[in-house]
């Protein structure tokens, strides 16, 4: 395994839900290395209230183990009355949409909140501000929108495998592992 | 014969007549000479031309995986195997980055926590089957090259009814 990017110290870490689902439980190796890169960087982890919503809402096991053991906290709610702010999240709409060929509408505010909340952060506050989702072209969206919107630099925008280091090491899980090579063999597809 | 029997802890009496199913749709052949007898199982893919209905290895292999995983097992059960389907095709599509996960959970009807549980689980399905199913691209036509998938062939695998490592270092 590759060593973990460090996260820059005392960095605030806007976490997506997808996340959640990449790391898994508390018991998991990945959950572990995710919670000890933030303690390690002193890091703030902040789950934008849209996150916690879709995962249950703070009662939830998950969260509320991770509230009360302190690594993570809530992150303030998007501040629609910042244009920079409201700017950025119509950025990351118009990206995701060009991206995946699909009306703004159609585009989930849970995709967008992360790119508002980065800048809201960055202009409100002096520490370095990282966007972890696993959603690809919801970090495209991200990026994009810190990028147009000047703050670049200030912004970071990863993966969780970028977090907690290059998983290559992890073994896959398959329902047949398997070791040696196979040969294939390919006909035309039946049809019913 | 005696591997497969082993493999899946069935019975024999089960294994053979499973088998002889299989054998019977001409799915599996099973060589008349040798023992243990050799079976062999070429990869088949069957594409309904009318109705969005295509099943290819990789296909098969989430369906399976759905037999044996928990939690996938539960969106089965809750949303029916074609749902499973359509969201493997939604999962092949986000990692070529055509789409959302958020997307794929309004596509195929399920909540947005579901689809990206059984969407982060099914990248492996997806990744054995860019390296292995031969009908891959007839399931993917235009992304199956696209995908943002670990390489299975630089990575050890291990059976997915493993427990996960609880601890490292």
């Amino acid at each position: 395994m590759s060593a973990a990017a460090v996260l820059p110290t005392g960095a605030i870490v806007l976490v997506d839900t997808n996340v959640f689902f990449a790391i898994g439980g508390p018991s998991n190796a990945k959950h572990r290395r995710f919670r000890n890169a933030i303690r390690t960087a002193e890091a703030s982890c902040r789950l934008p209230q849209r996150v916690v919503t879709e995962l249950g809402g703070p009662e939830t096991d998950r969260i509320e183990a991770a509230l009360s053991a302190g690594w993570v906290e809530i992150a303030d709610p998007l501040d629609q009355t910042d244009g920079e702010v409201v700017a950025a999240t119509d950025i990351a709409r118009r990206t995701i949409a060009s991206e995946t060929g699909r009306p703004k509408h159609e585009i989930e505010k849970a995709d967008t909140t992360l790119a508002g909340l980065a800048i809201q952060f960055t202009r409100y506050r002096s520490e370095p501000v990282v966007v972890v989702t696993n959603d690809i072209p919801a970090r495209a969206g991200v990026e994009h929108a810190v990028t147009a919107s000047g703050h670049g630099d200030d912004v970071d925008v990863c993966e969780i495998a970028e977090v907690i280091g290059d998983d290559a090491g992890d073994p896959i899980r398959l329902l047949c592992p398997y070791d040696t090579p196979l040969t294939t063999v390919r006909r035309p597809p039946r049809r019913l | 014969m005696p591997r497969v029997v082993d493999a899946l802890d069935l019975s024999e009496s089960t294994a053979y007549e499973y088998v002889d199913r299989l054998v019977d749709h001409g799915l599996v052949t099973r060589a008349d000479t040798g023992r243990p007898r050799e079976l062999r199982a070429d990869p088949v893919a069957v594409v309904d031309p009318v109705g969005p209905v295509v099943v290819t290895p990789t296909v098969l292999h989430a369906v399976a995986l759905a037999a044996t995983d928990e939690e996938l097992a539960r969106f089965g059960d809750s949303h029916g195997l074609g749902t499973l389907v359509a969201t493997l095709r939604g999962a092949g599509l986000h990692y070529a980055g055509e789409t959302t996960r958020r997307s794929v959970a309004r596509d195929v009807g399920v909540r947005p926590t579901e689809a990206m549980l059984v969407i982060e689980a099914l990248a492996p399905v997806l990744a054995v089957g860019r390296d292995r199913d031969p009908y891959f691209e007839v399931l993917f036509p235009d992304v199956a090259t696209a995908m943002d998938l670990p390489d299975v062939n630089d990575r050890p695998t291990v059976p997915a009814t493993d427990q996960p490592a609880d601890n490292e270092d």
